[in-house]
């Protein structure tokens, strides 16, 4: 090794330390994001009762919330949007509580014209009354949302949600968190 | 050509720069490489911190009145590492504006505004107004405090310009309000056409040193190449200063941010940034006749001779210029120090900065603790104090409650500072404080004779050893208006604390409205905490002496307020509200104490006060937001106390306060906020502990 070969290594060696320097604390606030993981603090909240609901007529109810943004607090506003779906008498479950989040990629749902399911007016993706894919627009059927023990016998049950959200575009539901 | 590879062989044949490259990195550097050609190189590598931090903080960053601040906040609190890329980013602007002074002192020291590169020294005093701008612009954007004022101080100062001044102001500002337009403005200038002028600038700089080649000596038998010798010191010195950067950074844990600009606080010490103290303190060297002497005199024949160096230089003997050029420099340098020492000192001697410091500081705190808490308002930063009992409550109270009432035991307690000049000590009459005069030291006697008001009257003084060998003394007395009056000094101090406290003459406000004041009321209505300095509301402690209620009743009363009074919903009748514990089968208990001993004064809705002779105020709703907020309207309202004669009631404020102040009381009276950090002091401070800050702020 020569002085010049000292010179060149050493100015290499300097060059990556100056990047590491500000590359490391650089990625980390980028990627803050990522770092950060929010709890799965879902709880459930009451949207309706169950005589507010008919058969075959979906009614859509917004999640109201206290939302953070960054460092804003805003009080309760609507956070987003969840139908309603009264099933018949035998149903398994009397009340389907859909994300009205297209799993697609995350327009809204609303009824279709004919009323006999749904539609996403982004990319018309259908789905039928029960959520179910009816074109292979969308990777899956509408988000089933969990919803509290209902007595089907009582019109004046509360119906309980616990809103999520899910990853688009896979045809596995995954919660995000 | 050190990289032969096809590809780069590939490019370089259709643009050329791998062999331009190559010729600028096999350049002679005459004399040897070295530390003494790495300014230019240091300064443009920290200007490069800056742009890659400052890209960095764009991202996060939000350029508006309202959240400017929550934005940065956010930045250094809430972002993974962000506190370190806004420590750089701004610990490095201190560093491009050393390096900058550096270059530039080497330059004139080299001559190297001569022939042929005039060009380059040209372009680089443009450089430096534009870094300077760059680092005004820059403190401004967080919008705290110190942003804020330094913001008014500098457009105003750009204002008092001959003829172009108002109209340049106005532009800058946006209009005539600070605001969203004036940071959008400043921020534009900052990220965008601040650092265009440099980067293109730097484009010319680097092209034209690379035409004229390095300045200095040439020594024969030790020339290097400019590549790898010298981009190996110029590396060198880009880590170092990125090294020391950094451990600032660490050291001070990050820049640092002041609580949320509020244009109507006035006792914020606004200071500017380090390298612009000796503008600041040239300002104050004059006075506002000759004030444009220090602003613009100075500075701007300082600045015309440096841009025409190049032709003096032709125009008079060489060596003479040069000579001249570096006397200026040193004096300008030495006069710049000169001048920050000056006012780092004033400060530091001045005892009621320090404690409009202290202030601040504890503003700054009490923000950060609020944001963390829960987040800024959506309508912005500056609601967050204004929004906060403990803070804009409590300036309330102080201004308009606490001269009659209390809060948490204590009056309205007001400090000042007096720090007399060694004239004004020698002029003072010690024999006004006779009777005490004799167990204090001469110092401290005239010290305090000086600061007291006028009709004081000593009555104690007590010496309080804090340390060894260093006592504090304490003077009390009475003031003409029969207020304590508390005057504190330590020994060997040029300044005196005088507290004044206020006489009390209205129940204490803490709690109020809450069950807990009620059942204290209940129990003992004779406590100063309640009516006990308050004669005219004498009538609780006549009930009192002839009361047969248990204190487990009394619990019961207190828990009827708590469950059906305080939680008063607006709209429904007293009659009507009543009906349901009237009828109930099995009435609460607390009403039917209520009925049996209290609604002999008082009554629910229109009661005792209304023509029934009874002298009390009707406690419908009491507790309740609506309640004290008509309290403190119209506290002689007929249903209040109006029954009391026009000397005995407390003065209306209507009309005086905003919702958001008569809310922001209210919170602050009921207890309903952030606690305070127990650490961080109580908000009405003791002078005793103003000394000791004061005293602990001056020995760090």
């Amino acid at each position: 090794m020569n002085r010049r070969d000292w010179f060149r290594y050493g100015a290499a060696g300097l060059k990556g330390l100056i990047a590491l320097v500000l590359a490391v604390p650089g990625a980390a606030y980028l990627l803050t994001p990522l770092l950060k993981r929010r709890e799965d603090d879902a709880e459930f909240r009451r949207l309706a009762r169950l005589g507010d609901l008919a058969v075959g007529e979906p009614r859509s109810f917004s999640i109201v919330e206290e939302q953070r943004d960054a460092w804003v607090t805003y009080p309760a506003t609507p956070i987003g949007t969840v139908w309603l779906v009264r099933q018949p008498e035998g149903a398994d479950e009397p009340v389907l509580a859909l994300s009205a989040e297209c799993p697609h990629l995350a327009c809204k749902i609303k009824r279709s014209g004919d009323g006999q399911g749904f539609v996403c007016p982004c990319h018309a993706s259908n789905f039928a009354i029960d959520g179910a894919r009816v074109n292979a627009i969308s990777p899956r059927g509408m988000d089933r949302l969990e919803v509290a023990p209902v007595d089907p016998n009582d019109p004046d049950a509360e119906i309980r949600v616990k809103f999520r959200r899910f990853r688009t575009g896979t045809e596995e539901k995954i919660p995000l968190a | 050509m050190r990289n032969h590879s096809r590809f780069s062989e590939w490019v370089d044949e259709r643009t050329g720069m791998a062999s331009y490259l190559g010729r600028t990195s096999e350049e002679p550097v005459f004399g040897g490489a070295g530390l003494r050609h790495v300014f230019g190189s240091a300064l443009a590598g920290a200007f490069l911190i800056q742009l890659v931090t400052g890209l960095l903080l764009m991202t996060s960053y939000v350029p508006s009145s309202s959240h400017a601040w929550g934005s940065v906040w956010y930045i250094d609190n809430q972002m993974a590492l962000g506190w370190v890329i806004r420590g750089l980013h701004h610990f490095g602007s201190s560093a491009v504006v050393v390096l900058l002074a550096m270059h530039l002192v080497q330059t004139i020291l080299l001559a190297a505004y001569r022939s042929p590169r005039e060009f380059n020294w040209w372009l680089g005093l443009v450089m430096m107004f534009a870094v300077l701008g760059l680092a005004l612009t820059g403190y401004l954007l967080p919008w705290d405090q110190k942003g804020y004022w330094a913001t008014r101080v500098a457009t105003n100062i750009a204002g008092t310009t001959p003829v172009i001044g108002p109209l340049a102001q106005r532009v800058i500002v946006g209009g005539i309000e600070y605001g969203n337009q004036t940071l959008t403005r400043l921020y534009g200038l900052h990220v965008g056409v601040l650092p265009l002028v440099i980067v293109l600038g730097l484009l010319g700089h680097w092209a034209l040193a690379r035409r004229h080649g390095l300045s200095g000596r040439g020594r024969p038998g030790k020339d290097d190449t400019y590549y790898p010798a010298q981009v190996f010191f110029n590396l060198l010195a880009i880590a170092l200063v990125l090294g020391i950067l950094l451990a600032i950074v660490l050291v001070n844990g990050g820049a640092g941010l002041e609580a949320p600009a509020d244009p109507s606080g006035t006792d914020y010490p606004a200071r500017p940034e380090w390298y612009f103290l000796a503008l600041y303190q040239l300002l104050n060297e004059f006075d506002s006749d000759t004030e444009i002497i220090g602003t613009m005199v100075i500075p701007g024949a300082i600045v015309t001779i440096l841009f025409l160096l190049p032709v003096l230089d032709r125009l008079f003997p060489k060596r003479l210029v040069h000579f001249g050029a570096c006397a200026m420099i040193f004096v300008v340098l030495g006069g710049a120090g000169a001048l920050m020492t000056k006012a780092l000192l004033a400060d530091r001697g001045d005892a009621a900065f320090i404690l409009a410091r202290l202030e601040a500081d504890r503003q700054r705190e009490r923000a950060d603790a609020l944001a963390d808490h829960a987040g800024l308002p959506p309508e912005g930063a500056s609601y967050l104090m204004a929004r906060d009992p403990l803070s804009r409550g409590m300036d309330l109270l102080e201004a308009n409650c606490l001269s009659c009432h209390a809060y948490a035991g204590k009056g309205r307690i007001q400090s000042q500072v007096a720090q007399p000049t060694a004239d004004q000590l020698r002029e003072v009459d010690p024999s006004r404080l006779s009777g005490v005069a004799g167990n204090l030291p001469e110092q401290a006697l005239r010290l305090i004779a000086f600061a007291v008001p006028k009709g004081f009257e000593p009555r104690s003084v007590d010496r309080r050893e804090v340390d060894p060998g260093a006592a504090i003394y304490r003077v009390e007395g009475i003031n003409a208006q029969g207020e304590r009056v508390v005057a504190e000094t330590a020994e060997g101090d040029d300044h005196v604390v005088v507290s004044t406290h206020s006489v009390q003459t209205a129940s204490d406000l803490e709690g109020f409205g809450t069950r807990g004041w009620l059942r204290g009321l209940l129990e003992d209505p004779s406590s100063p905490r309640y009516f006990g300095v308050v004669p005219q509301c004498g009538g609780m402690a006549e009930w009192k002496e002839s009361s047969e209620l248990t204190p487990a009743q009394l619990d019961e009363v207190a828990d009827f307020f708590a469950e059906h009074v305080i939680p008063y919903r607006e709209g429904v009748s007293a009659q009507a509200w009543e009906l349901q514990f009237m009828e109930a089968e099995e009435p609460h208990p607390g009403y039917e104490h209520f009925m049996n001993e209290c609604a002999n004064c008082h009554l629910w809705g229109l009661g005792g006060a209304d023509g029934t002779g009874v002298d009390s105020p009707n406690v419908y709703g009491w507790g309740s937001p609506t309640w004290i907020r008509r309290m403190i309207e119209e506290p002689g309202a007929r249903d209040l106390y109006g029954y009391l004669a026009d000397h005995e009631q407390m003065p209306g404020f209507e009309g005086q306060l905003t919702e958001e102040d008569l809310d922001v009381i209210v919170r602050l009276l009921r207890g309903e906020y952030l606690p305070a950090d127990p650490s961080a002091g109580s908000p009405v401070e003791e002078p005793s502990a103003v000394v000791a800050e004061l005293e602990a702020s001056q020995t760090d």
